[in-house]
């Protein structure tokens, strides 16, 4: 049997690099993210906060070793991890809220566009209706709202600011498209 | 340059840099810095336009975006744009304009014999004109109508350019940077607040750059430039010019729009033509300053005839003299400043006529300066035609004092304060008679105004009250500004209050609205003929609408309302004004929403692989899905028939990733799609799947699909490619509203799975050959709705003996990113086994012919019953939409039920939508039995059967023959009734 590999997101593996160049916006699309959605049972909230050691806020991703934990709704989280084995972060992440919650794989369901730049605040102005102002927001900031139409989860994940925003896969050429036609005047 | 440029002036200019344009073909040059209407001006070029309704011809009354005359077309070809306001437009290298609405030319328009007309064209002209015959109105009046209709010319081609949106947010919004918006944002921004100031012009100051004051010892228009750049360079302060705040809405949201590029022959690569902005603001200062009004006299709109503050821009900010002799006649003391410009910038002014009488120091510093200025006179009439000549004038008493030979006439009736973004919120002006203006009243929304928007003219007052309104803003946003914070300072002025007139006298046309062709006896008849109400009579008279909206016309207009009802102007009050301040091109509003980004497209995993077998796509909701897959030289219909054939022959692969997928979750996840579902689900078996069906809360079906149980807490559920968020979205209203204490939880898992049906004969031996070891798909291992996991390539797969097809068949998931690798799997190995691609179309072929329901049938005004499927319906367990479906009318006997239809002719064909009728001669909605839903050219069947929803069901028709009337084709087929289960009615197929 062939060994087939997951298809990249975009059909074109060199998309990104390409449009990145001497932009004032930049992007990447980070390889090898595992996410799984954690849902915590009845009453179990507190508890799974606490056996993952993430935040309670709702507004802000906390970080662990292994994963970022975005949160969703409540008692409702994504954690996304740099493991390229998504059956493996999966299998570990419900070992631990076994019992307390449940896990489901989401690694597939999601492409994440990483984008930065020295006018990224401004290219972010142009379809996120957040206020995503420096005085505003800072790293771990996190939300769930629609860019260009596409429902987007959004992830300041440092001070730069570099924003992570999970689209579904359905969507990753036409938010693309977006992403690319917009930033094309901060070359 | 051109022989009205002057020397003195132009602190709009860059004189150093030359520009080229063309008006109605002919060639002049200008400055950057130049608006089209300053440097036709400059170029001795004082016409410009044609009036709306007369024709009669207009030079700009004004130098700002209020101009109601000066009105083009700019551009060629697909980026031409009528109706752009000349005194707006700023010059480019290769500006090309055209005047609009004339014929043959500018100076000689045929069409101004409607002036002759013009006892007719009163308000109310068309009301009065075009009611009798009535049967006129459509082939002679409304062709009539709309040939006069509108303004200029629409480009044909789609635009190049394109358009975007974008979003603001601050803690203070400054609109407008005159002196009292740059004096707001300074002292905003000094409290620390994330001040947004935005400028409708590309220049700052307002009316800063005609003036020769001065702010803190300094010339006015410098502390502008100064302040401006203080502003630019603080980090919480974001400065826009070319920006117009044109809508005020709900919870502090204010819209604008930025010309990003108007000013520029083209966008450069990559950068929108134009941006519209939502802001959001916690506080709002509005210091939008106010609008000159034109005197009301005979024949006040000849080209020549302008505002004395626009005569004072044009010369002082553009260095462009508007005539070389040039008469004032004014109320008020401000037109008084435009002579002192325009004695300083070498212009002749005669003479200052004041209607006042009294004495005024404005006056005196006038005269000491060597201008003539003669008191309680009025202007009765302009003279000229293409230009003024000369301006007669008369006494308060209207007797005739004399006539002044002039090139131009600098009026002024006082100012009006811009209450048109407070009004947007609701807040009613209330008339100040000491100003003659209205103010706004008590602020509805976290909103104050400032400077000549609130009525403060003088200098001093604005810098003062700009600063206050900054500070308070500040304030109410939650940030204390430091004692020492002071504001700039300009010497004190005191003014004699304007008389009010409203119309100086005469017989003659005068008038108020310029760009609606209103005169002041339009108005009058309106109020005798019983429109006196404001908003009446602005509708009967079109007074203050069009590009405008009155900015220079709507308080004159209210005066001369008043006089005519023997009111105060106080009871008459104003209009309310609606977004958008000034006009906004469709194609700002659409931003990057046109053409194929209208909506984003959603593509599955094996969109790709679809693409490359050739297949035509269709949209579901947002997604596409392949449709059919047409060899060379084959017709849809060809192709649709041969899909659908050769999965019952052999195997077919259909794309099925659009289905709603929704993994479920907990210990109550049973209870919970018990209560979803129509049917029962708490016996299910961990490893099978069952097909259920959903009501709404008024019993009517909702959704349907297989849901398998993977594990003993964890389902998963399909949908309908259609209802995948809304049967979401009923689920967390039932999970976190009907029953919270449910332990339940879900989530999307529509593109974390992408899948494949896989259906004939064939199928099993297709996947045995494409997952070779990985998975056992013998009947025993696997047999009909059971459910694998199974690991492939590295990852999870997941396989569902489900059957939509009637055939053999087997659904197999991986995840989104192996989907086109499972694709080319499957694809390779069932080439030997004679596996073919299938769209959409044969899929519903091959369900029609098994009389499954699909979207058609579940269109929201069925019942479960109706269906055939009202045994699924459990008496054991309650469940949504269960006591409705009860109700009297969803259960009557008469309700129509699907049934099969069979075409009985040998030509023709069946269509949805058509009506079932005994009788084909008396087709009538009263006649109809039902109607048809979904049709095929069945292979299976070897004729054109269909589903239909019948009264009476199979149960009073079966074998009769009825009619399928379709009155829009013209047809009638006739069609035997007869059981949905077309083809393999005891389902052996389903074995292979």
């Amino acid at each position: 049997m062939a060994d087939f590999v997951p298809i990249h997101p975009l059909g074109d593996p060199e998309a990104v690099s390409k449009a990145s160049s001497n932009a004032g916006v930049t992007f990447d699309i980070p390889p090898d993210l595992s996410m799984v959605q954690v849902f915590a049972r009845k009453g179990q909230e507190d508890n799974v906060i606490r056996k993952l050691g993430i935040s309670d806020s709702p507004r802000t991703a906390s970080s662990q070793k292994s994963f970022n934990a975005l949160p969703l709704s409540p008692g409702q989280w994504m954690l996304v991890g740099n493991e390229k084995d998504s059956s493996k972060f999966e299998a570990a992440i419900a070992k631990k809220v076994a019992g307390i919650g449940y896990v489901s794989q989401q690694s597939a369901s999601r492409v994440c566009f990483r984008v930065s730049g020295p006018k990224v605040r401004d290219f972010m102005s142009r379809g996120c209706r957040l206020d995503l102002g420096e005085s505003v927001t800072s790293k771990g900031y996190c939300a769930q709202t629609p860019i260009a139409q596409i429902g987007v989860l959004l992830h300041q994940i440092d001070e730069a600011p570099t924003y992570d925003l999970y689209v579904y896969s359905g969507f990753a050429r036409a938010f693309w498209h977006w992403l690319t036609e917009t930033a094309a005047q901060f070359r | 340059m051109g022989k009205n440029r002057l020397n003195f002036g132009g602190t709009k200019l860059d004189r150093s840099k030359p520009v080229n344009f063309t008006f109605d073909g002919k060639t002049y040059s200008g400055f950057a810095g130049d608006t089209l209407a300053s440097a036709l001006l400059a170029n001795g070029v004082v016409l410009m336009g044609r009036s709306f309704k007369y024709h009669r011809p207009r030079g700009c009354l004004t130098a700002g975006s209020e101009e109601p005359n000066a009105i083009v077309e700019m551009r060629s070809g697909p980026r031409r744009e009528p109706n752009t306001r000349a005194t707006v437009a700023e010059l480019y290298d290769g500006l090309d304009a055209q005047s609009q609405n004339r014929w043959p030319s500018l100076a000689v328009d045929l069409q101004s014999v409607n002036q002759l007309l013009s006892p007719w064209l009163t308000a109310g002209f068309y009301y009065k004109t075009f009611m009798w015959p009535a049967k006129f109105w459509e082939p002679v009046y409304e062709k009539f109508i709309r040939r006069s209709a509108g303004l200029g010319h629409a480009a044909v081609e789609a635009d190049p350019d394109t358009y975007e949106h974008a979003h603001a947010h601050c803690d203070v919004l400054v609109v407008g940077a005159g002196p009292a918006g740059l004096s707001a944002a300074l002292a905003a921004a000094a409290t620390g607040a994330r001040v947004l100031i935005v400028e409708e012009q590309a220049h700052v100051g307002g009316d800063l750059s005609s003036t020769l004051d001065q702010i803190d010892g300094k010339p006015a228009d410098q502390w502008a430039a100064e302040a401006w750049v203080k502003l630019k360079a603080l980090d919480n302060v974001t400065t826009m010019t070319r920006t117009t705040v044109f809508g005020y809405y709900d919870g502090n949201v204010l819209a604008a729009l930025e010309r990003v590029n108007d000013h520029l022959a083209e966008p450069p690569n990559g950068q929108p033509r134009q941006r519209m902005w939502n802001i959001r603001a916690k506080e709002v200062a509005l210091t939008c300053g106010s609008h000159e009004r034109a005197l009301t006299f005979d024949n006040n709109d000849r080209p020549g005839v302008m505002l004395a503050g626009a005569v004072r821009e044009f010369v002082e900010g553009y260095g462009a003299a508007p005539g070389k002799r040039v008469v004032i006649v004014t109320n008020n003391d401000e037109a008084y400043r435009t002579a002192m410009v325009l004695k300083e910038a070498g212009v002749e002014v005669p003479l200052i006529a004041d209607a006042r009488t009294t004495p005024n120091a404005a006056a005196e510093a006038a005269r000491a300066a060597g201008i003539p200025v003669e008191m309680g006179v009025l202007p009765k009439k302009a003279v000229g035609r293409l230009q003024v000549k000369a301006i007669e004038l008369q006494r308060v008493d209207g007797a005739f004092h004399k006539k002044v030979e002039c090139d131009c006439v600098a009026m002024s009736s006082g100012y009006s304060p811009d209450v048109h973004l407070v009004s947007q919120t609701g807040v009613a002006p209330i008339w100040r008679e000491d100003i003659l203006g209205f103010v706004p009243d008590t602020p509805k929304r976290q909103e104050r105004s400032a400077g000549a928007g609130k009525g403060i003219f003088d200098l001093a007052g604005c810098l003062h009250d700009g600063h206050m309104a900054g500070i308070d803003a500040a304030r109410n946003a939650g940030f204390e500004p430091a004692k020492s914070l002071k504001a700039s300072r300009a010497d004190p002025t005191s003014a004699v209050p304007p008389l009010a007139i409203w119309r100086c006298p005469g017989q003659g046309k005068a008038f108020v609205d310029f760009q609606n062709d209103v005169t002041a006896r339009d108005i009058h008849l309106a109020a005798q003929e019983g429109y006196v109400s404001v908003e009446h009579a602005k509708r009967y008279t079109t007074l203050g609408m069009a590009t405008d909206q009155g900015k220079t016309s709507n308080v004159t207009g209210i005066g001369l309302l008043a006089t005519a009802r023997g009111e105060p102007i106080s009871d008459v009050g104003t209009t309310r004004f609606r977004p958008p301040y000034s006009p906004v091109a469709i194609g700002a509003f659409a931003g990057h929403e046109r053409g194929r980004e209208f909506q984003p497209v959603r593509q599955t995993a094996m969109h790709s692989c679809g693409e490359k077998l050739g297949a035509v796509f269709v949209e579901a909701g947002l997604w596409l899905r392949p449709q059919y897959y047409p060899k060379p030289g084959e017709g849809v219909m060809e192709a649709i028939y041969r899909e659908s054939k050769q999965v019952r022959e052999t195997a077919g692969i259909c794309d099925v990733s659009t289905l709603g997928k929704i993994e479920i979750f907990g210990p109550d996840s049973g209870e919970f799609l018990n209560r979803l579902y129509i049917n029962g689900w708490k016996m299910l078996a961990p490893g099978k799947a069952r097909y259920g069906l959903m009501l709404r809360e008024d019993g009517y079906v909702f959704d349907d699909g297989t849901t398998s149980r993977l594990d003993d807490d964890h389902y998963f559920m399909t949908t309908t490619t259609a209802n995948a968020a809304r049967v979401l979205a009923h689920m967390e209203h039932a999970a976190q509203v009907l029953w919270p204490e449910l332990d339940v939880h879900f989530c999307s898992a529509t593109e974390q799975w992408c899948g494949v049906a896989v259906a004939g004969p064939n199928a099993r031996k297709v996947l045995a050959d494409a997952f070779d070891e990985a998975l056992d798909i013998s009947d025993e291992a696997l047999p009909f709705m059971g459910v694998r996991t199974f690991s492939w390539c590295g990852t999870t797969a997941r396989i569902f003996r489900i059957s939509f097809s009637g055939e053999l068949a087997f659904e197999v998931n991986v995840p989104w990113s192996f989907g086109e690798a499972m694709w080319n799997a499957i694809w390779e190995a069932g080439q030997k086994h004679g596996l073919i691609a299938y769209g959409t179309e044969a899929l519903s072929v091959l369900r029609i012919e098994k009389g499954h329901v699909a979207g058609n049938e579940l269109d929201g005004r069925t019942t479960a019953a109706d269906m055939g499927l009202g045994r699924m319906m459990s008496t054991k367990k309650p469940f949504i939409g269960q006591v409705m479906a009860g109700r009297e009318g969803m259960i009557a006997e008469d309700r129509a039920t699907l049934v099969g239809l069979k075409i009985t002719e040998s030509e023709g064909r069946l269509r949805g939508g058509a009506h079932l009728v005994v009788d084909k001669d008396d087709a009538s909605a009263e006649t109809s039995l039902g109607w048809v839903t979904s049709v095929c050219d069945s292979p299976a069947v070897g004729c054109w059967i269909g589903l239909a929803y019948l009264q009476g069901g199979l149960s009073q028709h079966e074998g009769k023959t009825l009619y399928a009337v379709n009155p829009i084709y013209d047809e009638a087929p006739a069609v035997e009734v007869c059981s949905a289960h077309f083809f393999d009615p005891e389902g052996e197929r389903l074995n292979g």
